[in-house]
């Protein structure tokens, strides 16, 4: 009798301590949005796309620097030959009514261009990421739904749903993402993403996770769209962060061969 | 231990291992492997060979065209040198031309700081924030031997130049100095792209046994910009002063009749701004004097242009421009439009593009490109031009073409 009065008691307390520590899906957002700590870094990444028979590479240069609660970004395209040495330059603000900056640098003409954010629904160089998946998306972009907790591969995990509010709904191809996100890491170890009529377009994997410059990292990521049985690998190679660069490097004098 | 028991604790000890193993297994892979070229090279070595086909409505070349390109980059620290020539063979273009020619596409150096960079050498460099038709974009002269870019754009030639930015305040002053002018290319006697008004002059000189002196100055221009890149709106004040493309005065001498380029200064203001997913680009440029139709003339000019992208490639680009030529009463105005959009995975780009300006003139080109992988590109592309006698348009209305390229690129 005494056994069960025990069990029942400890039941209730872990289920207490349970509720206590759940977050919700606003506070998971801003666990991982934290993670970063870093003021600025630099990566290579190389994305290999496997579709069909064919295998297509790329090679790509990213720098960011955070500017209080704004980012700005630098990707230099280094691979495939045809857009050698293309490169956008995007300002995006914390602040979800205010529209992001951005500019492309066409090496052939030697021409700096303004471009509007449009095209975020477009692939990212014929890629499984769409634009929007590879920018910085601030937390309040998306309303951010708490949905289990669960494991993934024996990690605990937060499984979140979050929604694009309406100012950006109509720049979005997703109705909602499913998000695994590591409590240790508070690193989404994977992303399912839907449309409007909760049909899975694609599945993002992150890991080999690491831990650099005291910052955790998903350092390989997969991309599958089963529908088009298309899938990439992306890497990310020298990663560093706090690497200190100059203001100078995100403004467009620095689009240049 | 009875079975089942055994089988749970077996069970229990392997599922985080087969779980773990499933998870490295996605990830295991290397893609330096797959694509083992340095990001960060010093020396960079690219370029392509391309042949071009074009084949006109009339039933013949107009030009068959292998080109083959190199391209040589060096950079260390500060300093960036980029060099770039090519060779290209071209039959059907034996009647009036050198149908085999080498070319120094570009070569300089530029010392690239923070604040101020300086470029010495033959650079391409495009000024302005208008599409298809710019009132700015005068530091690269239009290459007449070869005109079209697209329907909509011209093809330029790179010039030798000294080129300074300095960053002051929020933007950036760049100034250019091209000490033997713009590099003109006159299309030769004979050629597709030689306008009537020219030809009949050179046949007429020829006839006669006058002498045409076709003068290109190599006299020095250059030209000033201010340009402020900012949080939703960027805007920018130049000025260029030089000599028109073309050979546009003509005059009497002793010994026959001589053309030159016309002395110009242009004044322009520009501005790009982003709102709601669109973008917006405007140019409005003064030039005090400019010959047109044989008179001397104040010209202003205007651009507005609208672009977006729609769904996920649908991109469409608008632009109206107009031309007033206040002394004699006139204005040219016309539209530069384009609309392409992605399919099969985005592998091939398709669309139209083209413009439409005063006197019934058009250029209109349908096309579609394919990158077949990372290294090949297929394209092909009809283009038609149409406009009233006596226009510049009209000119080419026997060029209609229908053009095949291939290229590889590495």
């Amino acid at each position: 009798m005494h056994i069960r009065i025990l069990i029942c008691i400890s039941t209730l307390l872990l289920t207490h301590i349970a509720n206590a520590t759940q977050l919700s899906g606003r506070e998971v957002a801003l666990k991982m949005d934290a993670i970063d700590t870093s003021s600025d870094g630099t990566r290579d990444a190389t994305m290999v796309i496997q579709r069909g028979n064919q295998q297509l590479v790329r090679k790509l240069a990213i720098l960011n620097k955070k500017f209080g609660e704004d980012e700005r970004s630098l990707i230099r395209f280094v691979a495939p030959a045809d857009v050698r040495d293309t490169q956008y330059l995007s300002w995006t603000y914390e602040d979800p009514q205010q529209e992001d900056d951005m500019w492309v640098f066409f090496p052939s003409d030697n021409l700096v261009r303004r471009i509007s954010g449009g095209g975020k629904k477009g692939s990212f160089m014929r890629s499984d990421f769409a634009n929007e998946d590879i920018e910085n998306r601030a937390v309040d972009d998306d309303v951010h739904t708490f949905v289990e907790l669960s494991k993934l591969n024996t990690r605990d995990v937060y499984v979140i749903e979050s929604k694009p509010i309406a100012a950006k709904a109509k720049d979005s191809n997703y109705h909602h993402r499913r998000s695994w996100v590591d409590q240790e890491y508070w690193i989404p170890l994977q992303i399912e993403y839907y449309d409007t009529r909760g049909r899975l377009i694609k599945r993002l994997s992150q890991g080999d996770i690491q831990h650099i410059d005291g910052i955790w990292t998903a350092t390989k990521l997969v991309m599958e769209t089963p529908r088009r049985k298309s899938k990439t690998l992306m890497q990310y190679d020298n990663v560093r962060f706090n690497v200190g660069h100059a203001t100078s490097r995100f403004e467009q004098s620095a689009l240049k061969r | 231990m009875p079975y089942p028991i055994v089988a749970y604790v077996l069970l229990l000890v392997l599922c985080p291992t087969i779980a773990a193993g499933a998870s490295t297994d996605l990830f295991d892979f290397d893609l330096n492997a797959a694509a083992p070229s340095q990001v960060d090279d010093r020396w960079r070595i690219a370029g392509f060979a391309e042949s071009r086909l074009q084949y006109t409505q009339s039933g013949d070349w107009l030009s068959r065209r292998h080109a083959g390109q190199i391209e040589v980059r060096y950079q260390h620290r500060q300093w960036r040198s980029f060099v770039a020539g090519r060779v290209q063979y071209d039959g059907p273009t034996r009647s009036y031309s050198t149908p085999l020619r080498s070319e120094l596409v570009e070569a300089y150096i530029t010392h690239a700081g923070q604040d101020r960079d300086i470029t010495l050498g033959k650079q391409r460099v495009a000024w302005g924030t208008a599409d298809g038709v710019s009132t700015i974009d005068r530091v690269n002269a239009i290459d007449l031997r070869d005109p079209v870019g697209n329907a909509r754009t011209a093809s330029r030639r790179p010039s030798w130049l000294v080129k300074w930015r300095q960053k002051v305040g929020a933007g950036d002053l760049e100034a250019v100095w091209l000490p033997r002018g713009r590099d003109r290319k006159l299309p030769e006697f004979g050629s597709p792209w030689e306008p009537s008004s020219l030809h009949t002059l050179r046949a007429g000189a020829k006839s006669n046994g006058t002498v045409l002196d076709i003068r290109d100055f190599h006299r020095p221009e250059g030209g000033l910009r201010y340009t402020v890149y900012g949080r939703g709106v960027d805007w920018g004040v130049a000025l260029f002063e030089g000599y028109t493309d073309a050979p546009v005065i003509l005059a009497a001498t002793p010994d026959g009749l001589r053309l030159s380029p016309e002395k110009i200064r242009t004044w322009n203001v520009n501005t790009a701004f982003a709102y709601a997913g669109s973008t917006f680009r405007a140019e409005i440029a003064y030039t005090p004097q400019l010959t047109t139709a044989g008179t001397r003339s104040k010209l202003v000019q205007a651009v507005v242009g609208w672009d977006r992208t729609f769904f996920a490639n649908l991109y469409i680009n608008v632009q109206l421009f107009a031309d007033r030529f206040t002394s004699i009463d006139r204005t040219d105005q016309g539209i530069t439009f384009a609309v392409t959009n992605k399919t099969l995975n985005d592998s091939v780009t398709y669309g139209t593009r083209g413009q439409v300006t005063s006197g019934a003139q058009s250029a209109v080109e349908v096309f579609a490109d394919y990158n077949v992988n990372d290294a090949w590109l297929l394209s092909l592309r009809t283009l038609k031009f149409s406009g009233r006698s006596g226009t510049a348009l009209d000119d080419f209305d026997n060029n209609d073409l229908v053009e095949l390229t291939a290229r590889w690129s590495f």
